[in-house]
């Protein structure tokens, strides 16, 4: 489980400029793209299983998916992707991963909120963890929230995981998302596994992504495959789960398909 | 087998040497012309010297002139000149934090040192090659860093060679401040070692080393031994060191140890694990039976996990997934469902395994199902697994055993 883990880091990115080559996934694009890429994103991408990631989108309003074989999908994909679901219970109460009782998130959630009188927004949160993890490192396998507030350290999981801790110790209902995320800058466009955060405020989910708070969001695109199910002890089979739910291989296309073939 | 992602199979006397199989992660050609001929240069080393073992008596002789530079409580330390600008640097440690972490730590330190040495800053430390294979029996791990020190504008360059392994309780590290030279680097680590292997006599009836490969890229081993104690029962013990170059300048550096008892039916009697990452004990377990129910103690992350187990019954030790693959690989049987032990997966709660056959892969003949993950296992007719290999989303990898002795079947 150790290695999946290690593997799941990998499969995370932090900017363009410094993402590991093992965590890119296979993306291709015909040779008269146009730039910047258009707002919905068509692509076609190859999964282990279809019928599960259909299921998966059909929760989220801004992106449409077309079922073309039981391993591929044709998607377009707009940058405001949005949850259509109300919070549960879990997203809002400690777990041995998102551990708000500890006494190092404690003080990182004191922190934010000492001398904060207005009321917090889920930007703030992004804001605020982009700047506190001041250790940008892939070497970590995944850490729950008290290490993280406690080392400063790691990569889009930490990033994702501190966020949600910070969420959910603020009021806000929170949960940690698996995917891919698709990155554009100038003439280029990459595909990364990523994490991130996606919190309840103000009546709908928002996603909050602290790792690349840096990057402007028009260059971002993300294609959500799973959350963090269990956040107890066995949390290394729900990722090794979410891992699972990643595209093989993504193709940009020109349009979605129109039908199941 | 499956656990801590051990997956064993034996071929008696089977022996696998590599040498200088090296991965590079910075091509050659985006290099400088006198760094690419740098690294061409070589040279056999063929004179010998006798290894100063400090204060045990016995004494071997290692492939170039070796001197005893430092002998501490827990640690030798040598200089072994091979005619080269600078001398091999060895060490046997009898205490450690792993192969993984004790290498990476031996290297960044003397790269740092080299910069503080010659009062300059520590520029940039970059992956620029891994490793992993076996000298003789015993599995070793390679890096190699490229330095840069001084000032932006007066850089200079150079690379640290560096290998490890771990015969019995004393782990062997090499290093090398040279850019080319790896094979007479390899050939001094190699006899190095081999000394140390000597004196190691172990009574184990089976032993295995299996290489995890992430595609093409090394990044560590596993190795397991299997012995008898006097009640008949077996004693277990493995070790999985990785060193995983996560970008062009970090390395994620693990190491873990486990220790298990087993009857000889299979069923678990006890084990305990503990694991290093990158220089912090990240976790540790103890699973034993008392009051006829499994009680796990240990910690994850610095959390205390303090529980005893729902499952109360026979938990099958990593022996006994051996035996069991043995038996669906030679029987009619073709499938069996088990519980086991796997602190990684779910140090709460015992965890499901099945073993089964199958039939529609091209280079497995059997499958080990475990909570969402499926291992796909190349097994021989004596139930041994040659390969292993997984894949998850965008994820492969594959887990060739590399060297084996005796046989897991007790006779």
């Amino acid at each position: 489980m150790r290695i999946v883990a290690l593997l799941c880091a990998l499969y995370c990115s932090q900017s363009l400029a410094q993402l590991p080559t093992l965590s890119e996934i296979e993306l291709q694009r015909p040779d008269n793209l146009m730039w910047p890429v258009d707002n919905p994103l068509h692509l076609e991408i190859v999964v282990e299983d279809a019928d599960t990631l259909m299921a998966h989108l059909a929760r989220y309003r801004g992106v449409t998916a077309v079922k073309i074989g039981p391993r591929r999908v044709s998607l377009s994909l707009s940058q405001d992707l949005v949850l259509d679901e109300s919070p549960q219970d879990k997203h809002s109460h400690e777990s041995f991963v998102i551990d708000i009782g500890e006494t190092s998130t404690q003080s990182f959630v004191s922190e934010f909120t000492d001398d904060r009188s207005e009321s917090i927004a889920a930007s703030d949160i992004e804001v605020f963890v982009n700047a506190y993890i001041d250790d940008m490192t892939y070497i970590h396998g995944f850490h729950i929230a008290s290490r993280v507030a406690s080392d400063r350290s790691g990569d889009c999981t930490e990033y994702a995981v501190l966020t949600t801790a910070l969420g959910r110790a603020v009021g806000m209902p929170s949960r940690l998302i698996f995917g891919i995320v698709i990155l554009q800058a100038h003439d280029t466009i990459s595909a990364f596994g990523h994490a991130w955060t996606e919190i309840f405020d103000r009546g709908s989910w928002r996603l909050v992504d602290a790792a690349l708070h840096e990057v402007p969001p028009s260059s971002r695109f993300y294609l959500p495959t799973d959350e963090l199910r269990n956040e107890g002890p066995a949390f290394g089979f729900s990722i090794a789960t979410s891992v699972g739910t990643f595209p093989h291989k993504l193709t940009l296309s020109g349009a979605l398909a129109s039908r199941s073939h | 087998m499956v656990s801590k992602s051990v997956f064993g199979s034996f071929v008696a006397g089977l022996v696998f040497s590599s040498l200088s199989s090296a991965y590079d992660y910075i091509p050659q050609d985006q290099l400088p012309e006198w760094f690419q001929t740098e690294m061409l240069k070589d040279t056999t080393v063929t004179e010998s010297s006798v290894l100063d073992l400090g204060t045990t008596s016995k004494n071997a002789r290692v492939l170039g002139k070796a001197t005893l530079v430092a002998n501490r409580n827990d640690a030798l330390y040598y200089h072994i000149d091979v005619e080269t600008s600078s001398p091999v640097e060895c060490y046997a440690f009898s205490a450690s934090e792993g192969a993984a972490n004790s290498l990476y730590s031996v290297l960044r330190s003397t790269a740092e040192a080299l910069a503080e040495t010659n009062q300059l800053q520590l520029v940039s430390l970059l992956n620029y090659a891994s490793d992993v294979g076996v000298v003789g029996s015993t599995a070793y791990l390679g890096l190699e860093l490229l330095y840069v020190i001084g000032e932006q504008d007066d850089p200079s360059t150079g690379l640290l060679k560096g290998l490890v392994a771990q015969t019995g309780d004393t782990l062997q590290i090499c290093l090398h401040h040279e850019i080319g030279y790896r094979s007479a680097f390899f050939s001094v680590f190699r006899s190095f070692v081999d000394v140390f292997a000597s004196t190691n006599q172990s009574a184990d009836f089976f032993r295995t080393v299996y290489k995890h490969s992430l595609g093409d890229v090394p990044i560590g081993y596993v190795w397991e031994t299997f012995a008898l104690d006097e009640d008949g029962d077996v004693h277990h013990q493995s070790v999985q060191s990785m060193l995983m170059p996560v970008d062009e300048s970090s390395v994620s550096r693990s190491d873990l140890v486990m220790s298990e008892w087993s009857s000889p039916d299979g069923s678990l009697i006890n084990s305990s694990e503990y694991t290093i990452e990158n220089g912090d004990v990240s976790s540790e377990f103890a699973v034993f039976r008392h009051d006829d129910a499994w009680h796990v103690e240990g910690q994850m992350q610095g959390k205390e996990i303090e529980t005893t187990l729902e499952y109360d019954s026979w938990l099958l030790s990593s022996f006994g997934q051996y035996l069991e693959t043995a038996i669906i690989r030679t029987t009619e049987k073709s499938e069996s469902e088990f519980m086991i032990f796997l602190a990684e997966a779910d140090p709460t709660a015992a965890t499901p395994i099945i073993i089964s056959e199958t039939k529609d892969k091209k280079n497995a003949n059997m499958q080990m199902r475990l909570g969402p993950m499926v291992f796909y296992m190349d097994v021989d007719a004596g139930g041994i697994v040659r390969e292993t290999l997984f894949k998850q989303g965008p994820i492969s990898m594959n887990m060739p055993l590399l060297y084996s002795s005796g046989t897991p079947l007790l006779q």
